[in-house]
C-alpha cells in the first residue's frame, strides 16, 4: 500500500535524502523501499522544494539534498527534535495576531501537553498589560507552548522564571553572549533585551485549567532593522554572535532547554530554578525603582525569594514584590 | 527577617490579645499591628504588618510584603458570592493602565466574563466570573498586591 499522506511521504524522503551528506538518492529505488509510486516519490520533491527545501537532481535524475529552509515549518521544526512532549505537535503559521490567543484557543480545545504555536510574523504581538511586541517577518521567533501543569495555580508564577532560565540557557549556548535575566523574566544580552515572556494562566481556585507561556525572540535583526524607539533597548541574538542564527536550529535547542527545565521544575518546584535565576539575575544588589501602578519605591535588590519574588531593601524596611516596572539607575 | 518568620509573628499576635508586637533582628524592625477597623463592618481583622526602617519609621509608598487579608464576607452580605484570586500576586482592573476597567460597580456581567486581572512574575491571570450577576463591591484597588484566596469582588447573583 503506497503512503496516504503526502506531507508524512515528503518527511519519510527527506529523512533519507538527509541521512548522509551529499548522498544521491534514485526515485524508482526510493519507491521501491517506501512503497509508493514513482511519481508519487517526484511529487513529493516538488512539495519539498515548494516548502523551500533544495534538492538538485543530476542527470540521471538522481536527487541530492543541498539545503533545508530556515522557516518554521513544522517538517524542520521536527527533524531531528529532541524533546519527548514539548514541540511534538505543532501549529506553524505565516502570520497571526498573537501566537498567545491561538494557543488559548487550542488549550480550550483540549490540545496536548507541548503542543507548539508558532508564526513568522504577529500583527498583534502581545506584551505586559497591553503593550505591543514589536514582531517582524524572518528575523525573529515568536511562539506559544500550552502546558497542563498538575500543580496548584499558587505555585504557576515559578513557570514565567522557569522559561527565563530555559531561554537564558539557550541563548548562552551560542557563543560570545554574556546573558542576563531581569526579574521577573526578561532576557538581556549586554544589558539589552533580547527576549521577552508572557505568560498566560486559565485557573480555579485550587486547579490549574492551562498555562500559555508565550515568548517573542530577537534573533537575526540588525542595529538597523530595530525602530528608533527599539534602539538602545534592543538586541538580538545575530547582534551578540556578530553572525547570522539559524533559526530552527534555535528554537530546537530552546524547546528542548524548555522541556527540560519544565521537568526539573514539575519535580523540585522552584529550588533548582531560583539557584538558576540567581546565577543570571541581572538585578542582584543594584540600586532600583520598581513602578507599580501610580506608585515607586526605591531600593536594593537583596535577593529573589522561593516563590520568585524580588526582594528589595528599602528605607522603609525590606519588602517583596511580585509584579511591577524595574528601572535601574 | 525572613517571610516564614513574619508569618509566625502574625499568627503569634492574631492568637494572642496583644494590639502590637515590635521585634527587632538584624538591625530590621517588624511591627505587626492588629488593625481595629470598620472597613466592610468588620469589628476586627488579622494582624496586618508593616516593614519598618531603624531608627525612624516612615510612611510607606507601597503596600508591605504581607498585607491585611479577610476573604470572610460580612453577615449582611452573604447573599454576595465572592470572586477570589488564585494565587498571589497584583490587582489589575484594566488590561492596561490606560485602558478602561473591566468591569465596574453595579455593571451586570455574564458568566465567564473577565472582570480582573492578577499578576504574579509577568504570569497574568485573567479571572472570570463563575456566576451571572452584578457587581456589588469592588473589594480591591488597581495595582493592590492580593493573598490566594482573598476576595476581590462581590457578586449579587442573578436569582
Amino acid at each position: 500500500m503506497p503512503v496516504a499522506n503526502p506531507q508524512l511521504l515528503a518527511e519519510k524522503i527527506l529523512e533519507r535524502l538527509r541521512a548522509k551528506p551529499g548522498q544521491l538518492l534514485d526515485p524508482g529505488k526510493m519507491a521501491k523501499s517506501l512503497n509508493a509510486a514513482r511519481e508519487q516519490i517526484i511529487e513529493s520533491i516538488a512539495l519539498l522544494r515548494s516548502w523551500g527545501y533544495v534538492i538538485k537532481a543530476n542527470h540521471k535524475r538522481q536527487y541530492r539534498f543541498i539545503a533545508a529552509p530556515d522557516s518554521f515549518i513544522s517538517t524542520e521544526i521536527s527533524y531531528r527534535l529532541r524533546t519527548r512532549f514539548i514541540g511534538k505537535r505543532i501549529h506553524a503559521y505565516q502570520a497571526v495576531q498573537s501566537t498567545n490567543s491561538i494557543a488559548s484557543q487550542l488549550a480550550t480545545a483540549k490540545a496536548p501537553e507541548g503542543t507548539l504555536v508558532i508564526a513568522e510574523r504577529q500583527t498583534r504581538g502581545r506584551g505586559r498589560l497591553g503593550r505591543d511586541w514589536y514582531s517582524p517577518e524572518k528575523v525573529g521567533l515568536y511562539a506559544s507552548i500550552i502546558l497542563y501543569p498538575k500543580i496548584h495555580p499558587t505555585a504557576a508564577p515559578g513557570l514565567s522564571l522557569m522559561t527565563a532560565v530555559a531561554l537564558a540557557d539557550t541563548i548562552g549556548s551560542y557563543d560570545d553572549m554574556e546573558v542576563k535575566i531581569k526579574w521577573p523574566n526578561d532576557v538581556l544580552v549586554s544589558g539589552l533585551k533580547v527576549a521577552g515572556i508572557l505568560t498566560e494562566l486559565s485557573a480555579e481556585l485550587d486547579r490549574i485549567e492551562y498555562v500559555i507561556v508565550g515568548v517573542g525572540i530577537n534573533i537575526n535583526q540588525t542595529r538597523a532593522d530595530f525602530p528608533d524607539a527599539l534602539k538602545s533597548v534592543a538586541t538580538s541574538v545575530r547582534i551578540g554572535t556578530k553572525e547570522k542564527i539559524r533559526r530552527v536550529e534555535f528554537l530546537q535547542r530552546f524547546l528542548a532547554n524548555f522541556e527540560k527545565e519544565y521537568l526539573v521544575f514539575k519535580k523540585s518546584g522552584m529550588k533548582e530554578t531560583r539557584r538558576k535565576i540567581l546565577k543570571y539575575s541581572y538585578l542582584q544588589n543594584k540600586e532600583i525603582r520598581l513602578k507599580l501602578g501610580r506608585k515607586t519605591v526605591s531600593g536594593v535588590v537583596i535577593d529573589i525569594d522561593e516563590t520568585g519574588q524580588l526582594i528589595l531593601d528599602t528605607k522603609d524596611g525590606i519588602m517583596a514584590f511580585n509584579a511591577g516596572e524595574v528601572t535601574t539607575h | 527577617m525572613r517571610e516564614k518568620t513574619i508569618k509566625k509573628l502574625i499568627r503569634l499576635v492574631e492568637e494572642s490579645d496583644i494590639d502590637q508586637l515590635e521585634v527587632t533582628s538584624w538591625g530590621r524592625t517588624v511591627r505587626i499591628t492588629r488593625r481595629m477597623s470598620s472597613r466592610n463592618g468588620h469589628s476586627e481583622q488579622p494582624a496586618t504588618i508593616q516593614a519598618v526602617a531603624s531608627p525612624a519609621p516612615k510612611p510607606q509608598p507601597i503596600e508591605p510584603v504581607i498585607p491585611a487579608v479577610d476573604s470572610t464576607p460580612p453577615a449582611a452580605e452573604k447573599k454576595y458570592i465572592e470572586i477570589k484570586s488564585p494565587m498571589v500576586g497584583t490587582f489589575y482592573s484594566a488590561p492596561a493602565p490606560d485602558a478602561p476597567s473591566y468591569v465596574a460597580l453595579n455593571q451586570k456581567i455574564s458568566v465567564g466574563q473577565v472582570v480582573c486581572i492578577v499578576e504574579a512574575m509577568k504570569l497574568m491571570n485573567e479571572i472570570e466570573s463563575e456566576v451571572a450577576g452584578r457587581i456589588a463591591k469592588i473589594l480591591v484597588e488597581n495595582a493592590q498586591p492580593v493573598e490566594f484566596g482573598q476576595a476581590l469582588f462581590l457578586i449579587d447573583p442573578e436569582s
